[in-house]
């Protein structure tokens, strides 16, 4: 018998700690002896009671002595990364856009605003069709996405009804999200559109105040209201309403839901919603630089208690979908696995939409004949973290996945590099709120 | 722009010379100045033309592309992916025959065990959980032994189970039978056809050759028997292979007689039947690829493929033969691993429910790399994580070798052919895989020696 590699020992008073480990995701609170016991390895001397030592080794804290971990991470890691159970693009019809937010990382369509033609348009379905049978998987998620998606609806319509009728003929599942701002939404979109929708996309910037401030039309009228009523033609319908609330705070919050409560949200069947508080509204956070980062992850943890309150107190937990503060993160992030696409609207392709547009990102081109894939693709996608610098060795490895790829181009020049970011300085803190949240009595007086 | 890594340069005679490239399988007639151009890099030597092919069929490439980078990822891509979930199963290691060459017999399997039926249960429940846990779309299903037939109701009771599941939920299924034909009645066919798409048979040439190297325990041979059963499944529509075996002393003489044997009983032009040929190997090939006394042998077998495949051509069985470069039994059927078994989504299952990574070890515990649980979990031993996440591209030898993308390395359980003290011959190997193939794809290109 040996320790397990990933190991963390989080101190919750002066002679506790909650051990968890980060390949098997599991939990236990130790005292101080046990603590030493496993970190210096004394496993048989010291651990003579034999249940004790089984329920370390099924917690994967003490592991076989022939069992090399890193060789089970990467295994998993290579699953996540090269078997995706879906393919997902993101197509960009266009980098315009009709609002300008004064957050939006796209220069709100003033920087790039070229739209997708429809010769391209055209490569970009052949190239959806091929890819997916490529990747063999027997679902897609398509995302039409921008800029505002809508100022080219003819686009939108093309790929919504052209590739739900290669699925329906092919027994592929077909997914296709509309992520829009919600103020091109009317009658005629939703006739064209909602056929082939599986959900809408629509993002609220807090109560209708706030929201009219930073969600603005080019001359500086508020969108709160033109979106409230358009996204009402969608209210019972077959298609899915996903609002994304960006919150500031529980009192925003509260504000906010209260008034789609006031215009009746409440009662549709179809609506759900997700809350997310970052600097930069439109990036990942990863994107941002580190200590807006960490800044951000820090809100999100800290107002969660609070916005679950809220949302439980107005009664809406039923639409709500919780942020999963669980998840492993096996590989860094869901774009850098296999079978993720961005495409630009000019067939440019990439993997992350935050860095769509910006070539030295690119990792692929849509030609006549097919795709051309350059090295960029393939430093992505090859990118093992057991060979970067620090994550060999890194007990945070199986939730972190060697960091975001596009950061550690940007900093170091390499796809093949890691980048911490804030993770090292963010995971205890999370454990705790978590279990805190599940197991309230335990860790009651447990301050965070 | 530079010349690609995986460029093959072989030289055919005084001035010409074939250039292959093993990521791309292309290949490209050069003279010397061109070679040598290629070769050292010294691009300004070529004319903008050329240039534009090169490029295009991967002799050069960007500067900037770490080929090996493709190539890993093309590995891993067909490594870890799991669109289709295969699983090769041994209800029996148990055979009626003894055939000198059989490696199960050589490992000394204890050649009586059976599936149960509650562990054949537990295997279907692993089966259907695992190919929901892969996202697969295709399930490929192999019944396999030992002789799978001695245990029929398993072969059907599995069989049957697996695929009114995937029917009921879309998949795409595909089931073959690999039988010694001896206990193929009509009875047993018509009870499993309906769920399996395809048997496969093995001859060992004609009718002399075969019954000295296949026969009962008593000492008759089985050729005649064989022979039924192919006739009789060949009389439904399902999906037959045929596989010939090329011994020493086989001449061609011999597989036109077995050609005819074949077309007596209807099988030539017959709508899927798939023939291939394929050298005895010794009981241990795999295992000792390395050997120069095994390469010697390889060599020779290369060079008789053609003359069989054009021999079978003129006799009218060219619809059967799939030979062309990607095929499976082509002389480069470019795959990126070096063997089909150890794969994510491939699971080779033995009698005792244990899992393998290699059939040709299935039956011998301690070669075996998990289990497969009451509940109908896989459970790995350490030393299949250790295995399948090898890959050749940290192997010093092979990592920047120009063969890696048609070798992969070599068997992935085995010591590999890149650590014999005085190099790896699997170069030759593949080489003369590489000519033999293009001159019989293009039998009028002059060849030296
Ligand atoms: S690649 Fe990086 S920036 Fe892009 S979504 Fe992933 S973590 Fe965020
Ligand atoms: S990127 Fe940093 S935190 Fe993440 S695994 Fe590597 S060393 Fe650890
Ligand atoms: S085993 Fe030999 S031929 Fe194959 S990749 Fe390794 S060095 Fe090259
Ligand atoms: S693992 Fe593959 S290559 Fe190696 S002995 Fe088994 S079948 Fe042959």
């Amino acid at each position: 018998m040996k320790s397990s590699m990933y190991n963390l020992f989080v101190p919750i008073d002066e002679s506790e700690y909650v051990l968890y480990n980060f390949l098997n995701d599991s939990a236990l609170i130790v005292d101080e002896d046990m603590k030493l016991c496993i970190e210096k390895g004394e496993l048989n001397s010291s651990i003579s009671n034999q249940s004790v030592k089984e329920t370390l080794l099924n917690c994967g804290v003490i592991v076989h002595d022939d069992i090399n971990e890193r060789k089970l991470y990467l295994y998993r890691y290579n699953i996540e990364k090269y078997a995706p159970s879906y393919s997902l693009f993101i197509v960009l019809t266009t980098f315009a856009c009709n609002l300008s937010c004064p957050y939006c990382y796209e220069g709100s369509g003033e920087i790039l605003n070229s739209s997708m033609d429809e010769q391209t348009l055209l490569k970009v379905i052949d190239f959806i069709k091929k890819t997916t049978h490529e990747d063999g998987t027997r679902e897609i998620a398509i995302k039409l996405y921008g800029g505002e998606p809508l100022l080219c609806l003819d686009s939108c319509y093309a790929i919504s009804k052209e590739l739900s009728k290669w699925g329906d003929e092919n027994n592929i599942k077909v997914n296709i999200v509309l992520q829009t701002n919600g103020t091109l939404l009317n009658e005629n979109a939703v006739r064209l559109l909602t056929p082939y929708l599986a959900a809408v996309e629509v993002t609220l910037d807090g109560p209708p105040e706030s929201h009219n401030k930073s969600r603005c039309y080019k001359n500086g009228d508020g969108s709160y209201e033109d979106i409230l009523r358009n996204i009402s033609l969608l209210a019972g319908s077959k298609t899915s309403i996903l609002l994304r609330l960006n919150v500031e705070n529980s009192d925003g919050l509260g504000l906010l839901l209260d008034n789609l409560d006031k215009n009746g949200l409440k009662s549709w069947p179809n609506l759900s919603f997700y809350t997310a508080h970052i600097s930069y509204y439109d990036l990942c956070e990863f994107f941002t630089n580190d200590e807006l980062c960490l800044k951000d992850i820090n809100t999100v943890l800290e107002i969660r208690p609070s916005l679950l309150r809220v949302i439980y107190e107005k009664g809406w937990q039923s639409k709500y979908h919780m942020y999963n503060m669980r998840k492993q993160k096996l590989v860094s992030c869901n774009n850098e696995k296999r079978g993720r696409y961005v495409v630009d609207p000019l067939g440019d392709i990439y993997k992350c939409v935050f860095t769509a547009g910006d070539k030295a990102h690119r990792v692929g081109v849509i030609k006549d004949g097919g795709v051309e894939w350059n090295s960029a693709y393939y430093d992505i996608l090859t990118r093992n973290p057991l060979d970067m610098e620090g994550c060999a060795d890194c007990v945070y490895l199986p939730n972190c996945g060697g960091g975001c790829a596009s950061r550690a181009f940007l900093n170091k020049e390499s796809f093949n590099a890691s980048y911490c970011g804030p993770i090292k300085r963010i995971m205890s803190k999370r454990i705790l709120l978590y279990l805190k949240e599940i197991y309230p009595e335990k860790f009651s007086r447990l301050v965070i | 722009m530079k010349s690609s890594i995986y460029n093959i340069c072989i030289q055919t005679d005084g001035c010409n010379s074939i250039i292959f490239n093993a990521l791309k399988g292309t290949s490209i007639l050069v003279d010397s100045e061109m070679k040598t151009a290629i070769e050292s890099n010294s691009l300004e030597m070529i004319c903008p033309e050329d240039l534009f092919t090169l490029v295009d069929s991967g002799f050069l490439v960007e500067d900037d592309l770490d080929e090996r980078n493709v190539y890993a990822f093309e590995h891993n891509q067909n490594k870890y992916s799991t669109d289709i979930s295969s699983f090769l199963v041994l209800p029996t290691l148990s055979c009626n025959l003894s055939c000198p060459y059989c490696y199960e017999d050589s490992l000394n399997i204890s050649r009586s065990r059976s599936m149960d039926r509650n562990i054949a249960e537990n295997v279907t429940n692993f089966i259907k959980n695992q190919v929901m846990e892969n996202h697969s779309r295709s399930v490929v299903l192999g019944l396999y032994g030992g002789e799978p037939l001695l245990e029929s109701d398993l072969c059907i009771q599995i069989a049957e189970s697996i695929s009114k599941w995937t029917m009921s939920r879309g998949l795409n299924y595909f089931s073959a039978l690999t039988t010694n034909g001896t206990m193929l009645s009509q009875e047993t066919f018509d009870k499993l056809r309906p769920f399996i798409s395809s048997v496969h048979f093995t001859l060992d040439g004609p009718e002399e050759e075969h019954n000295k190297m296949r026969f009962y325990k008593g000492g008759r041979g089985t050729y005649s028997d064989l022979m039924k059963a192919i006739s009789l499944a060949g009389e439904s529509n399902i999906h037959l292979t045929v596989r010939i075996h090329i011994g020493d002393r086989t001449g061609q003489g011999d597989f036109a007689k077995v050609l005819g044997d074949l077309e007596a009983i209807g099988l030539r032009g017959r709508p899927r039947t798939y023939l291939y040929f394929m050298p005895i190997e010794p009981k241990d090939e795999c295992f000792n690829t390395s050997s120069k006394k095994s390469l010697r042998r390889k060599l020779k077998n290369i060079e008789l493929l053609p003359c069989i495949w054009n021999m079978a051509r003129e006799l009218g069985w060219g619809e059967s033969l799939h030979v062309d470069a990607g095929q499976e039994h082509s002389l480069l059927p470019f795959s990126r691993l070096p063997c089909g078994f150890l794969k994510n989504g491939c699971y080779v299952i033995d009698p005792s429910a244990r899992l393998y990574s290699c059939p040709s070890v299935a039956g011998i515990e301690r070669y075996s790399v998990g289990s497969i649980s009451q509940d109908g979990t896989a459970i790995w031993l350490p030393s299949y994580y250790d295995a399948i996440t090898a890959s050749p591209t940290d192997a010093t030898a092979c990592k920047d070798c120009s063969h890696l993308p048609l070798c992969n390395g070599g068997c992935p359980v085995r010591p590999s052919s890149a650590q014999e003290p005085d190099g790896c011959h699997l170069k030759e190997f593949y080489n003369k895989k590489i000519l033999t193939h293009l001159a019989h794809k293009y039998p009028t290109l002059i060849w030296g020696t």
